[in-house]
């Protein structure tokens, strides 16, 4: 399958997602304890132990020819938009496209167009000289599920396909302004269909995520891998930060039209997301809540 | 009430001594134990829940009405809140005085060492906090004013005394701020003139207003206790809790940390007398992912093994210990998050989890084939908390295994049966002597042949030899000294004998004992409460007992039915 076959097919899989997230079946008080987050520390459910001693293993089997099991990346920044194009960064070790969904409500529109994505100029006000460029996502009129935006972090060069380890960092932090509220999801095999490189053959696409919400103002914003959840709808599995397939944001249609930039996109470590906490609760009174 | 300490904390030179002195003069007059009308009154027209009176609960044993000491962890989140900022307090701090293995209670002093040490504390975090972060901090567009300024005491007052400040607290801190101001814009009568909205002020004279003021608020018993005194005279000797008290109660019985704004809201409406707003508002704050953290903290203080990286191991029979330890707790932390998070925090989840929450270190030190929060235990005889590395080690010896260490942990904080100390009863207590000939039972076993020492150890080391089959720093062993270890023990409580294989058959037998599910609730209600008082922990025990029965081994809906309760709310005044 080429890789741009694989995209549509992954913008299809979006569409479902958000679409089923909608439905009946979510989650009902009492809250679960601790977010239903179990073991925080970064450990799979269970894998077999690595033959060399010291280095922790990856994880179970991965989808698709990825021998073997990818080490932690070390690469922070997914992407900057500096570059102009539609890729990932281009130090970044994986191969990403961005691209954008719309449900398929006649007149919806979605900017970018779903397979031409590029990053807009800043407005000068906003820009610097090293920051000239960002995502810029619009959409409005969509009246089923909404509209996505999202990268895919599973392609390593030559085409091969390879969950990325990002359980080295505690979460992703980004830049955006809004207003508008965004869910923030991460995709892993076991909810992402087999024919995306998952091994999800039930209720898929419940990817575990989280809704942020975006201030008129450029502000950053931190999705720790312990606050992800899944909607609770569909095949239900433990949230692994080794074992990423793509990052999307994500509007549902009850809150199109939306018109929100993001920029910087970067894992963070635990000291990183300490001292991005700690200015979080120092906002003046009256800021926007950030997230839920 | 520690007049020792507000003599102490309160030391300061110049300006801000004269304004510290004068708070220290308005605490000292009351405010620590009232905080005046502000903490009891509710707004007009909110709704305001049926609040429980005393004459309702005549005869049942409640827990008393107190002051207490916040732990060094619970001080040092509650400065990390005041000041939006992680800060490294606890580690400056001396040791908690423990009450049955539990740092929060009721019997934490404040020598004048300590007193010393939280000034200094609160000096540096205020000073770094204004020089690091004013413009967040204080939230005025960098456009200081005397409404900025009353606006940053009110807030930041609310936030670090966990109430509204009275009137006389507001006047005084604002005194404070403006004498400080003043101080450094070196024009005391223009700054009094701009803080009272005649003039401009400048940022620094605002910086030094600011960190006067918190230096206040961190320093100050107000922040440093919490009170469980209510706001009007007892009726037949039992008082009720102030929406505030009950605010903080909730929230560092839950969290270890401050109530939020949320919270504060809530008592603000007088909401919280409603037992449904206060399920609702514990469930959200058990829902908190960091939350647990403090849950963590209850198992590590029960096991004790909190203490574990600070102990030591004969390093020529056991060089991985140092290496090890760190892994150890880890372990632990995480099995405890799976038990909580899926299994309700239950007794029986913890002793028979049947997994590992092991990294590939551990996994490799217990001979797993697999490692994760769910590593397969099949093929070995560990089970849960009872076979983890971090309890086998904290309680064995530097070079040897401790049958009696052991067992006497099982006796007291898994069956709450206390026996007496040797000193106690005038026993001179002398180990059995090394022998490379005998197993650390048969050393042992003279415990239960000597009259003197029989009567306890016949039941204490029973159950400590069913652990013999893990060593010092709880690895897996079958000999001792080269022979064969026995691990079988009948154990004997009067009421209930077991025949057991080895410590994980003990594990089971202890995980489906009522006693020890009783006991187990007892210990969390020590924890969670900060207190001690077998006659409340068994009224709270009686509230358990009204769950549905699917729910009576669950930590959360046990600790949800206590603050359900009017138990929660009123405390008796004890002379």
């Amino acid at each position: 399958m080429s890789r741009l076959g694989a995209q549509l097919l992954a913008i299809a899989g979006v569409a479902l997602v958000t679409s089923c997230s909608a439905a009946p079946g979510a989650p009902s008080s009492p809250a679960p304890i601790f977010g239903g987050q179990g073991a925080v520390v970064a450990m799979p459910q269970e894998a077999p132990l690595p033959a060399d001693s010291g280095a922790p293993a990856a994880v179970s089997a991965p989808a698709g020819p990825c021998t073997p099991p990818p080490k932690p990346t070390d690469v922070a920044l997914l992407d900057d938009f500096e570059d102009g194009d539609s890729h990932l960064f281009k130090a970044f070790e994986r191969d990403g496209w961005w691209f954008a969904a719309s449900d398929p409500t006649d007149g919806a529109k979605v900017y970018p167009a779903t397979s031409h994505f590029q990053p807009d100029r800043l407005p000068p006000a906003e820009s610097s000289k090293d920051n000239l460029f960002a995502a810029h996502f619009k959409a409005e009129g969509q009246k089923d599920w909404g509209a996505t935006w999202g990268v895919g972090l599973q392609w390593e060069s030559k085409g091969i396909r390879c969950p990325l380890n990002a359980a080295g960092f505690v979460g992703v932090r980004f830049r955006a302004r809004g207003p508008g509220t965004v869910r923030v999801s991460f995709a892993m095999p076991e909810t992402q269909p087999t024919d995306q490189g998952g091994s999800c053959t039930t209720s898929c696409y419940d990817f575990h995520g989280k809704f942020v919400y975006l201030s008129d103002r450029w502000t950053d914003y931190l999705v720790r891998w312990d606050a992800v959840e899944q909607g609770g709808w569909g095949t239900q599995a433990r949230f692994d930060p080794s074992r990423l397939l793509r990052l999307a944001f994500s509007v549902s249609s009850k809150d199109v039209p939306i018109d929100f930039w993001v920029d910087d996109i970067a894992f963070v470590d635990a000291r990183e997301a300490e001292a991005l906490a700690a200015a979080a609760r120092t906002q003046p009174a009256g800021t926007p809540s950030r997230s839920r | 009430m520690p007049r020792a300490l507000l003599a102490t904390v309160i030391p300061g030179r110049g300006v801000r001594r004269r304004a510290a002195s004068a708070l220290a003069t308005l605490l000292m007059a009351g405010a620590f134990s009232t905080c005046g009308a502000a903490c009891g009154r509710s707004p007009a027209g909110s709704q305001v829940a049926r609040v429980p009176s005393a004459p309702e609960h005549a005869g049942a044993a409640l827990l008393p009405a107190r002051v207490r000491r916040l732990t060094d962890l619970e001080y040092e989140s509650t400065v990390d809140v005041v000041v939006g900022a992680p800060e490294r307090i606890a580690d400056k701090l001396p040791p908690d005085v423990r009450r049955e293995g539990y740092s929060a209670n009721d019997e934490q002093t404040v020598p004048s060492a300590l007193a010393s040490r939280y000034d200094a504390i609160a000096r540096d975090v205020a000073h770094r906090a204004v020089t690091d972060r004013l413009d967040r901090l204080v939230g005025c567009g960098g456009r200081p004013s005397a409404s900025c300024a009353q606006t940053f005491v009110e807030t930041f007052g609310r936030r670090a005394w966990r109430r509204p400040l009275g009137e006389a607290e507001l006047s005084m801190l604002l005194t404070a701020f403006r004498e400080a101001q003043g101080s450094a814009e070196g024009v005391a009568g223009g700054a009094h003139d701009a803080a009272a909205g005649h003039g401009p002020e400048s940022t620094a004279g605002f910086a030094s207003g600011a960190e006067a003021v918190l230096t206040a608020l961190l320093e100050s018993p107000s922040l440093l206790y919490l009170t469980e005194l209510g706001s009007g005279p007892a009726t037949r000797g039992v008082v009720t809790l102030t929406p505030f008290e009950l605010a903080s109660e909730l929230s560092y019985m839950l969290r270890g940390a401050p109530p939020d704004e949320a919270l504060l809201d809530a008592a603000a409406s007088g909401a919280l007398y409603a037992p449904d707003v206060r399920e609702g508002q514990a469930r959200r704050l058990l829902a908190q992912s960091d939350t647990r953290i403090h849950f963590r903290r209850f198992i590590l203080e029960w096991l004790e093994v909190d203490g574990l990286e600070g102990t030591a191991k004969d390093t020529a029979l056991f060089p991985r210990y140092e290496d090890l330890k760190h892994a150890m707790l880890q372990e632990t932390s995480a099995f405890v998050d799976e038990v909580m998070v899926f299994a309700g925090g239950s007794l029986r989840a913890l002793l028979d989890g049947r997994f590992a929450s092991v990294s590939p270190t551990m996994a490799r030190f217990y001979g797993l084939k697999t490692w994760g929060a769910r590593a397969s235990l099949a093929g070995t005889r560990r089970g849960g908390v009872l076979q983890q590395a971090s309890f086998l080690a904290a309680h064995a010896h530097e070079d040897a295994t401790s049958p009696v260490k052991r067992g006497d942990f099982v006796l007291r904080k898994l069956l709450c049966k206390r026996f007496p100390r040797p000193s106690e009863v005038g026993i001179d207590t002398v180990l059995p002597p090394p022998s490379q000939a005998k197993t650390t039972r048969e050393r042992f076993s003279a415990h239960t042949s000597d009259p003197a020492c029989s009567g306890c150890h016949e039941t204490i080391d029973p159950i400590g030899y069913t652990f013999e089959g893990f060593d010092a720093i709880g690895a897996s062993r079958t000999t001792d000294n080269g022979k064969p270890i026995d691990t079988a023990a009948q154990v004997d409580l009067g009421s209930q004998s077991a025949s057991l294989r080895d410590s994980y058959d003990l594990s089971q037998w202890l995980g489906a004992n009522p006693l020890a599910n009783e006991c187990y609730l007892r210990q969390a209600f020590r924890y969670f409460t900060s207190s001690v008082d077998p006659k409340v922990e068994f009224e709270l025990l009686a509230l358990t007992a009204e769950l549905r029965p699917a729910l009576r081994e669950n930590l959360f809906e046990a600790l949800i039915a206590f603050i359900r309760s009017d138990l929660f709310i009123l405390r008796e005044v004890r002379s």
